[in-house]
């Protein structure tokens, strides 16, 4: 560990019991860059070790976020475990608490650190008339409006890619705790930072409450395609799919002229975005057999070199593959449970320090140390006994 | 969101971005109390003259109309831009390089979204905004990164989606990879750049020689960070997931059923077995559905799902969501705009805020979701008109005199709106 250059985070503790993805996340982006991150797992272990493909004592899912933290169980019934989380919560900067799909009683509402920074993130907050609600990932779709505007217009509407919402709310969450960390460090004092998967979720669309408030219009589900300008979209081609986001009357003739049919930009009906909007189908019509006599390979860079937006659609194992994710080392490999995985690597990359990712903990494995060494950063060596 | 103490007071940003992932990264800082300064080219924002067919069209404008000044009327820049002051520079001129040079003086942090080969092209790379400033943290949020054989590709949160792999997690179970009805990864990209930009300010806070950095967010990275168990899955799995629609791997039955009215929906996740009773009790379908384990659950979605869908169809969706979540359940309304604008639990929460701005009119926005009990967010001021703070900014804080900022204007540098 000496040989390694400080981290930003080396000399901060954060308490994370276990909950949600959302709070997993906050306290993945701790972990990552150098916190000593102790999650608090009951005595059975944490019931999200089950989800996602099984790897050992925990699936896919524990596996990624808690990458990097250490694990102690604790039965918060017993008096020394009541005892040793009161001395951690005395010691702790951040203490993170989640919770989903039930709504959040926080454990640590009533400490007496008065420097903790204690950040609670739930689906409906911890007021108002729906603090007692719950939410799945699946709703917190509906919950936030994102649900309402996607899918085909005559369908039911479609929820998102995995869990958005909680790591949305979680990336609020670590971004309010550092906001709390900066005050802590000006005046000295903690505070309470109450996060919501809805609230995250309803901050986070680009004109829906805006067109309902300036002129009175209702976003809706338009199908495959953005309410703004025609084509940005998912087409078929050849060999799978291609994403065009042809957003500016610019980039959308420049994509025609690839095609060869530079003409159909004088014809009315596509004279703009929304005109191409209006009559997506004819449009597309108009393009399809090119399309389809294309691979994704040929479009992307028959597109991209006019100044296009077209990029590939894969799946996590094309994605696997990408040669520009390849070239750019963001794949992290991790050895676990006998195979040889892959891990997404950091969110954004700092000139200063590097991401660090060790595996994630097996339940209970830092129950031996005393409350001293909890406090030491994790090194891979001792991660790799656990 | 009340006036009180700001957890970034003191703390000043450049912004040079645009559309949506950037100004909403500054704006977060705005909100936690960040002296926010934009810096915007002159024909940034738009056209003088905008018709009323289109600002009606877009339906982002005040009352559907363009207005005397419609550069400063759009409300989706006006929603992500408030708690900012906005100055025009043209930093492709020698004048307006040098104005921003002096700036980046003063600065704590320099923001822009735009491709790798701008800020360089400007003379402004890192490398000079450091001999300028060593504690400045400076970001830049392409849609690929600052290498690799994709970094030139042009990109929009629309297409970095499906580059990312979302597309191909979501859609109809009997359809192709489908896109989110919000470009997701805007959004996504302003929640890590701002995560970054406030990382970075700690470790300078620690760091004896006070030292800033240089951030790189490629937006497809931080993307595919917020699937990331999907790809470890895939993996183990030896192949990718089948196309869900609306359905889990975890629960069943989970579906978005339609209610009574038009376009009325409520999303149901039924997570135990006690749900799963208390939904046949409520909807009377006890009769009609047995009592089923998981796995036959898993195996009767479709029977279930229909069933399920008769009976929500006779209800109110929001009435349904409270009856529903009065028995434990997890349902929640598919809440359209105007039921977020006027949702009781939000309201209770203080979550959309009137905002008053000179050229638009008085609006509500989105608040800020994380709620701080000591620095909670404020609103001090709404988004600024275009070179608002050309005076405040470059007179009053940089000292230049009037006589030269009207020569700047004469030139072209600086304008307070966009050229003819």
């Amino acid at each position: 560990m000496s040989a390694e250059p400080a981290k930003p985070f080396q000399d901060l503790l954060i308490v994370e019991l276990a909950g949600s993805v959302a709070g997993g996340y906050a306290g993945k982006l701790f972990a990552g860059f150098g916190a000593r991150v102790l999650l608090i797992e009951p005595p059975g272990g944490d019931p999200n070790r089950l989800l996602g493909e099984r790897l050992g004592d925990a699936g896919t899912l524990f596996a990624w976020l808690h990458a990097g933290k250490r694990s102690v169980c604790l039965d918060h019934q017993s008096a020394r475990s009541h005892e040793l989380l009161t001395q951690l919560f005395n010691r702790a900067d951040v203490v993170i608490e989640s919770s989903s799909p039930e709504p959040l009683r926080p454990q640590t509402g009533g400490l007496s650190n008065a420097r903790l920074v204690k950040l609670y993130v739930s689906p409906f907050g911890l007021t108002g008339p729906y603090k007692d609600y719950r939410s799945t990932p699946f709703t917190d779709y509906a919950a936030g409006g994102q649900m309402y505007v996607t899918g085909e217009p005559d369908r039911e509407p479609l929820q998102g890619a995995g869990r958005q919402a909680e790591y949305a709310a979680g990336a609020y969450g670590f971004i309010a705790t550092m906001a709390a960390l900066r005050h802590r460090a000006a005046c000295g004092t903690g505070q309470t930072i109450d996060v919501s998967h809805m609230e995250a979720m309803a901050s986070l669309h680009q004109w829906t409450s805006v067109k309902w408030t300036h002129s009175g219009t209702i976003e809706r589900r338009i199908g495959n395609r953005y309410s703004s300008a025609h084509p940005i979209t998912i087409y078929p081609c050849k060999d799978g799919y291609v994403g065009v986001s042809a957003a500016s009357d610019l980039t959308a003739e420049r994509f025609l002229n690839v095609i060869g049919i530079g003409h159909l930009f004088a014809d009315a009906r596509f004279a703009t975005g929304l005109d191409r909007l209006e009559h997506y189908e004819a449009f597309d019509a108009a393009i399809l057999p090119w399309l389809m006599a294309h691979t994704v390979a040929e479009i992307v860079a028959l597109g991209q070199a006019v100044r296009v937006p077209v990029g590939p659609v894969p799946g996590m194992l094309e994605l696997l593959h990408d040669p520009h994710l390849a070239a750019r080392g963001f794949f992290e490999t991790v050895d676990l449970e006998g195979r040889t995985l892959r891990f997404p690597g950091a969110p954004f990359r700092l000139s200063r320090h590097a991401w660090h990712l060790l595996p994630a903990p097996c339940r209970d494995a830092d129950a031996a140390m005393t409350l001293d060494t909890l406090q030491q950063p994790a090194t891979g060596a001792e991660a790799a006994d656990g | 969101m009340a006036e009180s103490a700001t957890a970034l007071a003191g703390v000043r940003v450049l912004d040079l971005s645009r559309v949506w992932a950037g100004p909403l990264a500054s704006r977060i800082l705005g909100d936690l109390g960040a002296d926010v300064v934009r810096v915007e080219a002159t024909w940034s924002r738009g056209p003088k003259a905008v018709s009323d067919t289109y600002a009606a069209r877009t339906g982002r404008y005040p009352h559907g109309k363009a207005g005397r000044r419609p550069w400063n009327r759009e409300g989706m820049f006006n929603k992500f831009n408030r708690n900012k002051r906005a100055i025009t520079l043209q930093l492709d001129s020698q004048a307006g390089k040098a104005l921003f040079e002096r700036l980046v003086k003063t600065a704590d942090v320099v923001l822009e979204n735009y491709s790798p080969r701008v800020m360089p092209q400007f003379g402004l790379g890192y490398e000079r905004l450091r001999e300028l400033n060593p504690g400045i943290v400076y970001i830049g949020v392409p849609g690929f990164g600052w290498s690799g054989p994709s970094r030139d590709w042009v990109a929009l949160g629309t297409m970095i989606e499906p580059a990312a792999g979302l597309s191909s997690l979501m859609g109809y179970a009997d359809g192709g990879p489908y896109k989110s009805g919000v470009a997701w990864a805007d959004p996504v990209a302003a929640l890590h750049a701002a995560a970054a930009i406030t990382l970075a300010l700690w470790d300078r806070a620690a760091d004896p020689e006070h030292r800033g950095q240089a951030i790189e967010l490629a937006q497809l990275e931080g993307m595919i960070d917020f699937i990331g168990e999907e790809v470890l899955a895939a993996q183990v799995r030896g192949a990718d997931a089948p196309r869900r629609g609306n359905r889990s791997p975890e629960f069943a039955p989970q579906g978005c059923y339609r209610c009574a009215g038009e376009d009325r929906w409520i999303a149901i996740s039924i997570t135990s077995d006690a749900e799963w009773r208390s939904l046949r009790t409520l909807a009377g379908l006890e009769a009609s559905l047995p009592n089923l384990t998981l796995a036959q659950r898993f195996e009767q979605q479709e029977a279930i799902d229909a069933a399920i869908g008769a009976w929500t169809a006779q209800h109110e969706h929001i009435e349904l969501m409270h009856s529903l979540q009065a028995a434990g359940i997890a349902a929640v309304a598919v809440f359209d705009a105007q039921e977020l604008v006027e949702s009781e639990h939000l309201a209770a929460r203080g979550f959309y805020l009137p905002i008053t701005h000179p050229d638009a009119g008085t609006f509500v926005f989105p608040g800020f979701p994380a709620h701080l009990s000591a620095t909670p967010a404020s609103c001090r001021r709404p988004a600024p008109g275009l070179g608002e703070h050309n005076r405040e900014v470059l007179g009053g804080e940089l000292g230049l005199s009037d006589d030269e900022l009207a020569a700047l204007e004469a030139a072209g540098v600086i304008a307070s709106e966009p050229p003819a």
